[in-house]
Parts: structure tokens; sequence; C-alpha cells
């Protein structure tokens, strides 16, 4: 018996290494069926020389040079897409997102590895959207990196500004349990709070007997993070105009709780119609059933048996039934929040979710602070960057509004490299000084990275001072992360001095969804694994029972 | 424009590309044949270098042979581990056609002109051929340069070669080498049985003997036979339950825990210790065949007694290094549930007479043990404050099937209650816990109080009319006292001339309190002013009302304290003469029985003129008294029943006799002090107090729901208030809570290593256990996240390092729940950048689209005072108080106000609708367990409480009885005196020496001392309860509309308060 196992064992193997194998799965494909793609050899050349390059690669052949590539990819999704955060804050979250795009019929397992290894796993579908909640904890480059149970990879990083504490600004009337225990969740979990609460008589906690209306000058408003707006605040339109000054353009946060949203003033803000809104009546509604959606950084209200007071913003009064707790907008830099929930407190008090009530406070109030704040704020073209490619970067500032003003203007800015044994190499890059003072400035600078990794990229005075948090810029090799043909020829394009045109995806015809090879099933493997496994229980049991 | 030759030939360019795809496709078949090959040869050398290895420490002796048995496989898993991955990776791993191609670049190689990052079209040209589209413009010419690249060339080409000479020699000379170990060693035979256990009998019977020397026992484990035992406690009548050891312990505080384990834990000298919270680990004893029973003896147990705070078990073999955490939850038995059915509201009597039911329920889980009426008897108040205590059984018990039901009818004659006097009862049971308890439950308390002549008007003499702060105070009795007593201390070390200066000074004082005192005997006869200094019935200077008063102490003669007084004027050689008066006078009007309550009062004599008014009778028509230059002004709340006496027809009935004695000790006191011998005056001070504190005891009586508090009128009293001087000061921060931050870098430390080593677990998992005992014993952090880790060194003992990390990562998502962390969403639009989506719903508004600004406010919720109802004691003696602190609040402040206060069970969820809590009363108070919880709730999560102490007796029955609840919720040092610059005191107005002080305090009321410093307990910096025994309530239990009587208004304080509650 033994000698025949052995004999189709070794039969079994000559049938593999002579038959072959089934055809195995491609590493270079995705799962799902691969985007539809096309190349035009020199049909497409950009006019635009800073799209190829600029400096040394000027020097590069023309059009007329060794087969110029330009090449056409669609526009179709990358299968796999990053939602990179706003911002990275130590000690702050931020929501990563992940998109599984195709027609994938099965939920992938996406793996997460960050800074001190791996993170977290997540299993997203096609066309859903997953979030990884990240949480760096300390300043300087961050990269992640993440995985595909298919091999797929894509990373994401940059520059984690410093941890420190929200300022944030309670404007409140009369108090009341909800801006009372609002602050102190916001203080219990460690930031800065400054009430102003109105007693009425020109008499306010935190003012003092300060007169007259509040301040509308956006530069003061801006020195806080977050301003919280709470009903009862006499208002006036400088201060609502400074209000939405310091969010639009300074890229504060407002949030609008315990009923303040029901001003018309700022429900407009809301609406899409220009006509003046009305806001909803104030009704109660349970703990248990409210539906949120929200995202990852602003964990919900636990679901727990309570009723609160709701004033449903304008749409829900006007346009459906359902009102989510929380509405999120943006507006220019800021961010603004509208909290239908007017008895956020009764959570705390009434449900004992003490816990439950800090975190949602503290979420809500890290996002909406999460705007763009950068005053000049650098930022660099797309977002795929590599090694020898130019990185085009602009510089938006605002110059100094006369010769009083003593806001600084940058001047030059400085890039860093990743590699700590090449920062001395960091180099400057000169700017053109801004035309006209007071106005919005817009510089461009490019620049041309080495190695792979995280490039520190900070705006400096005329003194060579840091104006600004620095950005971070992640560079990738030549050949991580694309894999994919259209990645690859597309690159390919670019370092021919050719040109890549990008069409739309429905310019692309819709890819069949067929099995791909090497998904049936591997029948002369099992055969083999299965032979193998007889030939060792055989052994097994002939040598306990102590035959030879 | 090309012409049409140069059009490009789709043939050409598909015939090219099938040419490529063939050749590429043979090229993989190669690479799998080599690959399998490789793999093949490289699993038999990798299994021969085994068996070299391992049988060469064999034949070395230096194969431990606890190794042995497992050695033997080494060779043959590494074999097929090889074989297996070189499988894998030819069945999951082999190159695409597009990595053939790019490979093809790479043996073709580049041209080495341009550098690395600069890619050229040529050297691609394989990729790009795969993808041409036919008609592309350049086909042909691509097609072409790819048929010269495949002339002449062999797949094989494309891979390295099979095997090189040295890896096929290898490939050949360790199995070579190992046959002939196995060879040399005696064959394969002889090497499986030295090797294993049970070898073949073709190895004879000398082998197997010494296969039997040879055998090591295989390792024990001492953990294997772990179980648990858990007898709750006998009087729950549950029975016993075993567990493994893996599931942990949940049970009820006082089960008998029991951890048993097989022979071989006893052999391996297992300890165990117990992990409780914020405690160091305590050791185990464990007993050898321990258990009563014999049939239950088990080789090797550890038993104790579960009680509240333990969190786990720690079992560690100290031989082999291993641990094993075993988590502990522990249930508390709830106390019973009381109900008081009958009667249901409290009850005013005229007589302590008649008889009243009571029937009352009790329910229990485990069942109730002892089931009875309690009562307590209270009676006076004060220092003098007394008080008995007792319980009656029920008449009729009857048991249902869920507790039992208690009846009793109470006959209140045979308790001796009196007027003024008043009987509390509460139904209590017990539950039969004999092991952590028994847990006692308490139903609402009933009070049955019987009223008592002259309550309307000692009640109106309190609340009517504020006292007025002077800013040099009259000073209290027994400051007075206190005074004189540090004098005498200190006056061997004082000159003559200072200890007269000093004594004069008390003396000043004296006076000072002494015409206090004479006032209020003087208005209540005639409603003029006495004079100060004078002595009453002793100076005739006076007017006609005068000459009556002396008129009629001279009647009231007694002759047993003119002798006292006598004695004492020999004791004391008088060096000048009295100033005014008659020492007869003085004798004639001391009636110390007067200063005792009658028990029974008698019926007035209303034909003999007697002197003044003994204590529960009434002075005056009830409705109306006349004090001071006031006037006449209303008084009396609520019915006045049969009990009222009138006296109009005799025109000295309102003199207070025991307040002339009072008047005549402070005058003598005041004398003796003038004469510098200070020594001489205590006695007549300790007798005026004496008087005082009792009249103080009369006097003393709780309106309990007989005084009507209007609304508020807030509109009309709205900014009546002066704020000139109101200045709020800034709220100050509080310390951020501290979550389980400390322990996440330990946390990620511990998965950062299982995931970086898979070998060595059992030291991780040693690690995680004592992470798991040190987050067990941190009673801030919740014991989840100490049984995680517990699970997770379980998991990477047993070789699960995977799992280990997963549950680890629960961990963390406890510890800080907004750390890194996964989930999916289904994001609306998602589409879009999502951080710059809108998320719910708002749409993005146009530019420049706006509504008009309005100035119409947005309605905040009006702040409602809330008055605490405990179920012991009175918590409604300062009934007018939530109504003036509304006044103050809506007078001084723009703050949305409800005109009424509410009253909030302090037993009931209700509370947590209220910011603020106030909580007063006089008599003992003592919290059920309801309303303990609920106070330590309500404090933790932000609400404010205020309590105070209605007597502001130093010690007395409130105050000592409520500090003693404190300490009991909050822990022995909760209550922590408030400095005098804390926040509060700038909360509105600006108090600069701390908490104003009360008339109370300055009149001698209490205990006759100024309370510096009020306490708090502190949640996280800001005030969580604030404690006052200054008596607040006295001073602010008044009519609003009275505040206009008052130079400064006192509530100024009670805003601060309640703005500095509505703040921070």
């Amino acid at each position: 018996m033994s000698w025949l196992l052995r004999g189709a064992l070794l039969v079994a193997l000559l049938v593999l290494v002579v038959v072959g194998v089934p055809e195995p799965r491609d590493p270079t494909s995705v799962p799902g069926p691969p985007p539809p793609r096309s190349v035009d050899v020199a049909a497409v050349v950009s006019d635009d020389p800073a799209d190829v390059g600029a400096s040394n690669w000027s020097s590069l052949l023309g059009h007329a040079a060794e087969s110029p590539l330009g090449a056409r990819v669609s526009g179709a999704p990358a299968p796999l897409r990053l939602i990179r955060p706003q911002r990275l804050r130590a000690e702050r979250p931020a929501g990563l997102g992940v998109e599984l795009r195709g027609q994938a019929r099965t939920p992938q397992v996406v793996t997460l590895t960050g800074p001190a290894g791996a993170v977290d796993s997540l299993t997203i579908g096609a066309a859903e959207v997953g979030a990884f909640l990240l949480q760096p904890r300390s300043e300087g480059a961050a990269v992640w990196e993440l995985a595909t149970e298919t091999g797929r990879t894509a990373s994401e990083g940059g520059w984690v500004e410093p941890a420190r504490a929200l300022r944030i600004l309670v404007l409140s009337g009369p108090p009341t349990s909800e801006a009372r225990l609002a602050i102190r969740a916001l203080e219990e979990a460690g930031e800065e709070v400054d009430g102003w609460i109105h007693l009425g008589r020109d008499l306010w906690v935190g003012r003092g007997r300060e007169p007259g209306p509040l301040p509308a000058d956006p530069e003061e408003l801006a020195g806080f993070d977050l301003i919280a707006v709470f009903p009862g605040v006499p208002m006036t339109t400088e201060f609502r105009d400074g209000l939405e000054t310091a969010v639009t353009e300074r890229g504060r946060g407002l949030l609008l709780a315990g009923g303040a949203g029901a001003d018309p003033g700022f429900l407009s803000w809301f609406a899409s119609s220009e006509e003046p809104v009305r806001p909803g009546e104030e009704t109660s509604v349970e703990g248990e059933t409210l539906e949120w959606i929200l995202p990852p950084e602003i964990p919900p209200l636990p679901a727990v048996e309570v009723t609160s007071g709701f004033r449903a913003g304008p749409e829900g009064a006007q346009e459906s039934e359902f009102t989510p707790p929380l509405s999120l907008i943006t507006r220019g830099r800021g961010r603004i929040g509208l909290l239908h929930l007017t008895e956020s407190w009764r959570w705390r008090m009434e449900a004992d979710a003490v816990e439950g009530h800090r975190r949602f406070w503290r979420g809500m109030a890290e996002w909406i602070s999460g705007g763009v704040v950068a005053d000049p704020l650098l930022e660099s073209m797309g977002s795929d960057h590599r090694t020898g490619e130019p990185i085009r970067i602009q510089l938006i500032s605002r110059g100094g509004a006369g010769d009083d003003d003593e806001r600084s203007t940058p001047e030059q800015v400085r890039v860093t490299p990743p590699d700590p044994a090449l920062e001395e190499e960091a180099y400057t890059i000169a700017l053109s000084p801004p035309t006209e003072r007071g106005s919005l400035e817009v510089q461009k600078a490019h620049f041309v990275p080495l190695v792979p990794g995280v490039y520190r990229v900070e705006a400096l005075d005329g003194a060579g001072e840091p104006l600004e948090l620095p950005t971070g810029i992640l560079v990738r090799g030549p050949e991580d992360g694309a894999l994919d043909v259209e990645g690859r020829l597309a690159r390919l394009a670019l370092a021919s001095r050719g040109g890549v045109l990008t069409v739309g995806p429905d310019a692309a015809p819709p890819f069949p969804e067929t099995a791909e090879p090497g998904h049936r099933w591997p029948w002369p493997l099992l055969l083999l694994l299965g032979l193998l496994a007889l030939a060792g229980g055989e052994w097994t049991v002939r040598r306990l029972s102590g035959r030879p | 424009m090309p012409s049409p030759s140069q059009r490009p030939s789709t043939s050409g360019i598909d015939d090219t590309r099938a040419r490529l795809e063939g050749f590429l496709q043979a090229g993989r078949r190669r690479w799998r044949q080599r690959t399998l090959l490789r793999g093949a040869v490289g699993a038999g050398a990798l299994g021969a270098a085994a068996i070299l290895v391992l049988g060469s420490m064999h034949l070395a002796g230096i194969l431990p042979a606890a190794l042995q048995p497992a050695a033997r496989w080494v060779p043959l898993i590494l074999a097929l581990a090889v074989l297996g991955g070189t499988a894998i990776r030819v069945f999951r791993s082999a190159p695409s056609l597009r990595a053939m191609a790019l490979r093809m670049d790479e043996v073709d190689g580049g041209d080495g002109s341009s550098p690395p990052s600069t890619l050229k079209t040529e050297s691609h040209l394989p990729l790009i051929v795969l993808d041409l589209p036919a008609e592309h413009p350049y086909a042909p010419e691509l097609a072409r340069r790819m048929d010269r690249r495949l002339e002449g060339r062999r797949p094989g080409a494309l891979l390295p070669p099979t095997l090189t000479l040295e890896e096929g020699g290898l490939g050949a000379l360790l199995p070579g080498l190992a046959a002939l170990l196995i060879l040399a060693g005696g064959g394969p035979n002889t090497v499986w049985s030295e090797w294993g256990v049970g070898g073949p009998p073709g190895s004879g019977p000398v082998a197997l003997a010494t296969l039997a020397d040879e055998v090591v026992s295989p390792p024990v484990d001492p953990f294997q036979d772990l179980r648990l035992i858990i007898e709750p406690p006998g009087y729950t009548g549950l029975e016993a339950t075993h567990l493994p050891a893996e599931e942990g312990v949940t049970a009820l505080a006082g089960s008998r825990v029991r951890l048993q384990g097989g022979p071989e834990a006893g052999e391996a000298g297992v300890e165990v210790q117990l992990v409780r919270e914020d405690r160091d680990p305590e050791p185990l004893e464990a007993v050898d065949g321990a258990g009563e029973d014999s049939s239950q003896v088990a080789p090797w147990e550890v038993q104790w007694t579960l009680s509240h705070g333990d969190r786990g078990l720690v079992v560690r073999s100290p031989g082999e290094g291993r641990e094993r955490v075993i988590p502990l939850q522990v249930l508390t038995d709830e106390p019973p549930e009381v109900e008081l059915l009958e009667p249901s509201r409290d009850m005013v009597l005229a007589r302590g007479e008649g008889e009243v039911r009571f029937r009352a329920r009790a329910r229990d889980l485990f069942g109730v043990d002892e089931f009875h009426l309690s009562w307590v008897h209270t009676r006076g108040g004060g220092e003098s404050f007394d008080f008995q205590e007792g319980s009656r059984e029920w008449t009729d018990l009857e048991r249902t099937e869920d507790g039992v039901e208690g009846t009793l009818t109470l006959d209140l004659g045979e308790l001796g209650l009196r007027a003024g006097e008043v009987l509390h009862l509460r139904a209590t049971a017990s539950d039969r816990n004999v092991v952590t308890g028994p847990g006692t439950g308490v139903s609402r308390t009933r009070q049955i109080r019987v009223i008592r002549e002259g309550d309307e008007m000692s009640v109106d003499a309190l609340v009517g009319l504020p006292l007025d702060l002077d800013e040099d105070p009259v000073l209290s009795q027994r400051m007075l006292l206190l005074m004189t007593e540090d004098l005498l201390e200190r006056s061997s070390e004082l000159s003559r001339e200072e200890v007269a200066s000093e004594a004069g000074e008390i003396a000043r004082q004296q006076h000072r309190l002494r015409d206090q005192v004479g006032e209020q005997v003087f208005s209540r006869a005639t409603g003029a002013m006495q004079p100060s200094g004078a002595h009453l019935g002793s100076d005739h200077s006076h007017g006609d009302d005068d000459h009556r008063i002396a008129e009629l102490l001279a009647h009231d003669h007694d002759p047993a304290h003119e002798d006292h007084d006598h004695d004492a004027a020999d004791d004391e050689p008088s060096t000048e003469a009295p100033r005014g008066g008659s020492r007869y006078g003085v004798a004639s009007i001391f009636d110390p029985s007067a200063t005792e309550p009658d028990p029974q009062p008698a019926a007035p004599d209303h034909g003999h003129v007697h002197a003044g008014v003994r204590p529960g009778e009434a002075g005056t028509d009830v409705g109306r008294v006349t004090v001071g230059g006031l006037g006449e002004l209303p008084v009396g709340f609520g019915e006045l029943d049969d009990m009222g006496h009138h006296h109009d027809g005799d025109p000295i009935l309102s003199v207070n006799q025991p307040l002339l004695a009072i008047y005549n000790a402070m005058w003598e006191s005041a004398r003796r002090l003038e004469l510098v011998t200070p020594d001489a005056s205590i006695p007549h001070q300790e007798e005026a107090l004496e008087g005082l504190q009792a009249l103080r005891e009369n006097q003393r009586v709780f309106p309990r729901g007989r005084v009507s508090a209007p609304p508020v009128d807030v509109v009309d009293v709205r900014g009546t208030g002066e704020v000139d001087d109101a200045d709020p000061a800034p709220r100050s921060p509080i310390q951020a809570v501290p979550g389980g931050d400390r322990w996440i870098s330990a946390v990620e430390e511990a998965m950062s290593r299982l995931g970086a080593s898979s070998t060595d677990l059992s030291a991780h998992g040693a690690r995680l256990s004592e992470l798991a005992i040190a987050l067990l014993s941190d009673g801030s952090v919740s014991a989840q996240a100490g049984t995680l880790v517990a699970g997770a060194a379980e998991l990477a003992r047993n070789g699960n390092a995977a799992e280990a990390v997963q549950e680890l990562s629960q961990v963390l998502r406890i510890l800080a729940p907004l750390g890194e962390r996964a989930e999916t969403h289904r994001w609306p639009g998602a589409s879009a950048g999502a951080a710059s989506a809108t998320f719910l719903g708002g749409a993005r508004a146009e530019e420049g689209a706006r509504a008009e600004v309005s100035d119409e406010a947005i309605e905040t919720p009006p702040f409602v005072f809330a008055t605490l109802r405990y179920e012991s004691g009175n918590w409604d003696s300062g009934p007018l108080v939530p109504q003036n602190l509304i006044h103050a609040l809506a007078q001084y402040t723009d703050l949305p106000v409800a005109p009424e206060g509410v009253v909030v069970d302090l037993s009931s969820r209700e509370i947590f609708q209220y910011p603020v809590l106030y909580l007063t009363g006089h008599i003992p108070v003592r919290f059920s367990e309801s309303e303990s919880r609920n106070l330590k709730a309500y404090v933790e999560r932000g609400g404010f409480v205020f309590m105070d102490d209605h007597n502001h007796d130093i010690d007395g029955a409130f105050h000592r009885t409520a500090t003693e609840e404190l300490a009991r919720i909050f822990g022995e040092d909760a209550l922590q005196p408030l400095p005098n610059d804390h926040e509060l005191y700038r909360a509105f107005f600006h108090f600069e020496d701390g908490p104003p002080n009360t008339s109370q305090e300055l009149s001698g009321w209490g205990d006759g001392i100024i309370h510096p410093q009020l306490q708090a307990v502190l949640m996280d910096g800001r005030i969580g309860i604030l404690y006052s025994n200054k008596d607040y309530s006295s001073e602010w239990n008044y009519h609003a509309v009275n505040k206009r009587f008052l130079a400064v208004d006192n509530t100024r304080f009670g805003v601060n308060l309640l703005i500095y509650a509505l703040t921070r």
C-alpha cells in the first residue's frame, strides 16, 4: 500500500511539472475588472512646461526625440483610494478615509500600518468608505501604509502638528445647563475654554462689566480655534460678520449649539435658498432613537434612554421628516457645526453618560476646529508625488495691509528632506515679493525630491524665521503603489517628457466582469496535497505500529 | 499626414503580440518548472541538514531528552514546509505576462546612458506591445522592433539558471551525509527508537528497556485541571456552580470561591494572589485536600470569600514561570425595597392622641429578614435638641410571593407625644444577607407633628422680618463668655490696667447685647424702647409702663432666687453701688422654672396678675404683632386651632419672663466686669446663655408646610437691584480628567512585541499578565480592560499571537476611545472629498445669501430653583429661602427664572434635571441608600448642591449627621474648608472677606460663634457640594417684600452662589 501511495505521489508531481498549473492571479491586477486604458504615443504633450518639469528637466529631448510617449489614461478611479485628513495634529484623532472602488463582489480586508507598527484592519466592500481613526502621538513626519489582502498598497502621510489644547470661546446668553456642562466637558477633555456668559445688565462672566457689543474684529476672534455660540448672546450684524470672516477666511470653527442655530442669520449659512428661513420648532426626541451620521472623529452620544430638546434646522423643517442631530458644513476655509440637539447635557446628568458626553463634545470641537488655519497657506499641487518628479507648491498669503501692518510677508520657502542625514541639504527657494500689499497673493515654486519620505516645507520671512506650521509632503519611490499598468505608463510618459492626458471615466467602456484566471479550483494542487496527506498518514501509522 | 502605406498594419501588431505572448507564456512555464525543482531540492537539503544537526547533537549527547520526541519530526516538517512554500509560490505568485515582459526588459538591459529615473520607451517595449492598440500609428514600428528582439530568443533566457553548481552539490551532499549518519547510528529504526517514544519491535527488548529508562515524562501542566466552584452565600438559597477557570468569576459579594486544581498544581507549588482595587495583590494560602466533605476533597485548593474590590486572581506556577489571571466581577446584593403604603401624607395634629394605621411592604430578591416600623421622637432644637428612637413590630404580617407586608395601628397616646414634638416614622427592612450586610432598606419617612400653642407667633418672629447686619455687630453671649474666659486665662500676664480695659470692653459689649434683649422685652410690653443701662423693674425714672412692670415684678418675688442673688452679691464685695435698680427687683423677677418649657401648659389664670407668658402660650393676637417702631405687622400662617389663647384684657401679658431673667443676668454680668472681676461675671453669663438657649429651644419652631410662599413677580422685580458694585469674575479653568492614557503605551508596546515576534510567546504572556494585574488594581480604569488583557495573556501563552493582538486592540479602544481604530462608515456622497463634504444634509449656502439679522433673542429655558426633599429630617425648614433667592436673581440679573421653585425627592431621578439643589434642615439627617447614591451621582456628573445647617450649631444635630453622611458618601476627607478667596466670593458681587456673616451668628443664635469659612466637596476643582453651618437658611427665610427694610440686602451672597453654580 505504501508503495502505491508513494508512486501516486510521484506521478502527481510529474503531472504538475509537465502539465502545468492553473493560471495564477496576476499580481499587477486589481481585484475586479482592471480599468480600461489606452496609449497614444506622442499624441499628447502638455503646453505647460510646469507639467513636465523644469530646471534640469528642460534639457530633455523634445517632441521629436526618440519615442517620446504620451499616455492617455482613463479617469476611472484608482481601485484603492485614500481620503487624507485635512490636518494631522498630535494626540488628536484624524480620520483617514479608505474607499474600495470597482466591482469587487466580496469585501476586502484592508490593513493599516502606522509609524508604530500594525494598527488595525477594516473590512469594506465596493462602494463603501471606511475610515481609520488615526491619532498621531507626536509632532513630525508620519506615514501610514495601507494594504489590501490582494497586495494592493497605498500610503498617506504628512507633517503632524504639535500637540496643544484647543482654544475655545464659548459665548452664551443666560447660563444654561447645556452651555455649562459643554464647557465642563471640554475642560475635562483638556481644552482651554474661555466662557463669556451674559447675565444681563452689561454683566458678563468672563468679561466682567464689559459694555457694548461683542468684538467684531476677526483677528480677535481668530485667536480661538473654535467659537461655540449658545442662545441668548446679544447679536449684532458686525459681530456676525466678524464671525463669518473668522470662519471663512481664517479657517476657524463655529459651533451653534443649544438652539443658537435657530437664529435666521445663522440658518442662512446652512440653507441653499436665499429666502429667509424659519427655524424648526423645538420638539422632544428620544435619545435611543437618534440616528447619527458623523465623520469618524466625532463619536456620537451613546444610545441611552433620555429625552432631549431638539430644534430641527431649515432642511429638517422644510424638506424631510428626518433631521440628523448634527449638521456640519465647510464654509470657506473653516467649518461650521449646527447642533440640532439642544439638550445634550441630559446624557451626562440623567443617563450618567459623562464620558460619552465628554467625548462627543471633544470630538465635535476637534472636527469643527480642523479647518485650514495656516496663514500663509502652503500646499502642494497634486497628491501623488514621486522621487525625481517636480513637486509644485503654492503659497497663499495676504500681504501686509500697509506700512503699519507688522504682518510678516513670506519671502522664501525652506524644503527639508526626510532623511535626517540629508537635513543639511535643506535648501530654500526664494519667492517673488507680493505685488500689492494687503491683497491675497499666490506664489508658486517647485522642487524635485530625490529620496522618498515626508518632506518638510515651510514658509520663511525675510529674516529666515518660519511663519507658520510646516507642511509635510509625502513623496514615494517611483514604483511604490504604482503596480497598475496605467500608473506605470503615466509615469513612463512623464519621465520621457511626454504628456499624460486623463479622460473621464465615462469615456472608457465598461469592463465586463469575468472570473479572473486563477480563480478556478486548483485541482492538481489539491490532488497533490491530498496524496501528501495520505502518504504522511500512512507513514505515521506504520511507524507508530512498529512496522518498517 | 501619414501615407496609406504608413498606416498601421493590424495583423502585424497582432501577430507580434501573439508571438510575444507565446514567448512569455513559455517563459512562465519554465519558471514554474524551475521553481518546483528548486523547491524539491531545497526541501531535501533542508531536511537532511536538520537530520545532520540533530543527529550530531544526539550523538554528542547534547540533545535535551525533552526535545527528543519533538526532534524526530523536525526534518520532515522542515522539508514539508519548504515544499508547501514552493507550491504556494508556484500556484499563487507566478509572474504575470506583464511581469515577464518587464523581466524581459531587465534581461535585455538598458543602454546605460539614462539616469535610473529616466525610462525609455525602447526598454519598455514588450510591456507597451502587450497593451498597444492595433490601430495606433506607431504600432508597425513598434511591432518591427519587437519582432527583432524576439528573433532567436529562448524563453529560458528570461530566467536565472535552475540550479547553480553549488546548489546542486549541496542538494546532493546533504542527503548523502544524512543517510550516512542514519546508517552509522544503526539504521532508521534505531535512530527512530532512540529519538522517539515506542520504537518498532525490531529494535529489540534491550532498546526498549533502554528507551524506557530514558523516557522523560512529558511536562505536566499545573493549570490543566483548574476549576472554580462558586458557593453563593447561604442566605440566597442558591446552589453552588462549577466553572472552568477560564471563564472567570461573576458572583455575589460574600460568595465562597474555591479554586481547585489537580495534584500537579500542588506539586508545582502553584501560588495564588488576590488582586484588589487600589491595593497590592494579597497571597492566598493553598490547602491540600481541602473541603469539609471528604467526598469533595480536592488535591489542591484555594478558597476565600468574595468581597467588593476584588478584581482578579493571579495563579502562578513559580517553577515554570507561568501565570494565569482570572478576572473577578463582584455583584452587589441590593437592600430590600420598602414602601410605606399608609399613611400617604404627613400629619399635623392638635393633640397627641388617637390611632394611626400604618401599612408597609418590603421586597427583596433573597428574602426579607427583619421588617418593622421604626420611629424617632424629637423634641426641642438647637444644641438642646433631643430625640429618642425605637421600633415597633407589625401587628399583622403577611408574606407574599415577592416579599412581606405589615400592618400596625399605633396609639399616639401611648407614645406621650406632647405639643411641639414630632414623631418621624418609617418602615425598615433588612435582608438576610449576613455576609456583607444585612442591607437595610427604608421607606419614605412620615411625620406626625403635634401643634404647639404659640408656634405661629414664633414662626413669624423668625420669618417675618429680616435682621439687618451691623458693621459693629452685637456679640453673642457665648462669644462674650469665651472672651471673658480668655481674659481670665491671660490675666496673670496682663497688668491690672490692661485687664480693666479689656473687661470694660467686654462689659460694653454685654450692655449692647443686653440692650437688644431689653428691646425685645420692652417692645412686647409697650412698643417703646428700653434705654441702655437700665435694669428692668428697678429704674423708676421710666414711664408708666416701667412702673407697671416693676409692680408686676414685685409680685413675682422668688425668695429662693433672692438668696442666690444675695449669695452672689456676698461673693463679690461691692466697691461701688450698682448703677441704678434695686437688688430686690432683680431677685424678684428671676424664676428659674420659667426657663424650662412647661410640659403640660396649665390653663392661664386670668384672674391672677402673673409675670409674663410661659413658653407655649400665645402672647398676642395671632395674626398681628407689634415690632419696634414698625407698627403692626401681619403674623401667623396656616390655621389656628383651638389651643390658641387670648389675653386681650391683660396689658402686661406680653412680658417675656425668661427674657427678663436673661436681661437681669446680663446686667449682673456687665456690672461684675466693670468691677474688673471677670471671674465673678462668668456665672451670670452662663446663666444668661442658658436662658437664651432655653428660649431658643422654645422659639425654634419648624414651620413645616404652613408657610405659603407666593410666586415671585419676576417681571416686576427685574432689574430693581443695584449692580454698580457687581463685577462677575471670569471662570477659572478646571483640571482635565485623566483617562486611561497612561496605560496606552504599555498596551501598544505589548502589541508591537507580539506583532514583531511570534516566538517566546509565553514570555509575552507573562508580561501581559503583569499588565493585567496592574490594570485590575487600578480603580480608575474599567475592569474590562484588565479582563481583556488577561484574556490576551492566555491567548499569547497558547500561541495565538494574532488573536492576542486583536484582544489588545479592544483594550486600546477602552483606554483611548479616540485613539487609532478602524470603522466602516457609509457616508452619503462619499465620492467627494470627505474632509470638505457636507456630511449631514446641510447644503452649502450660496455666497452672499443671508437672511436679515434678527435681534430677537432665542428663548432659553428658565432657571428653576429646586429644594431637596429627603426622607429623614425636616427638609422644608426654610420655606421662604427659594422664593427669596429667586427674587434676588431676578432683581440683580436678567436671567430667565421660574417664579416658583420646585421640590424634588433626593431619591428620584428628577434631581438630575436641575443645575442647583438646596438642602437644609434642623434635625438629624440620614440618607437612604438611594438618596446617597443619587447625591453622589448628581455631584459627580456636575451638579451643585447647597447644603445649609439651619441650626448653624458647631456640633449640632444636623451638622454632625450631615457631615457624617457626606464623609460616608464622598470619603472622609472630601469635605474641606473653602478658602475665603475662592472665586465663589467673586462670582457676582465681591466678598473680600469670604462668606458674609449672618445675623444668626452675630446675635448669638446657635453656638454663638462666627464660622469663618464655608466647606465644600470639590469635583475636579469645582464645588460639588457647598456646605454651610452659618445658617443662611434662617438668614434668607423671610418674605422678599421685607427686603426693603434692610440697609444691605443679605441675599446678595445667594446671588453669588447661584451664579457660580450656573456658570461653573
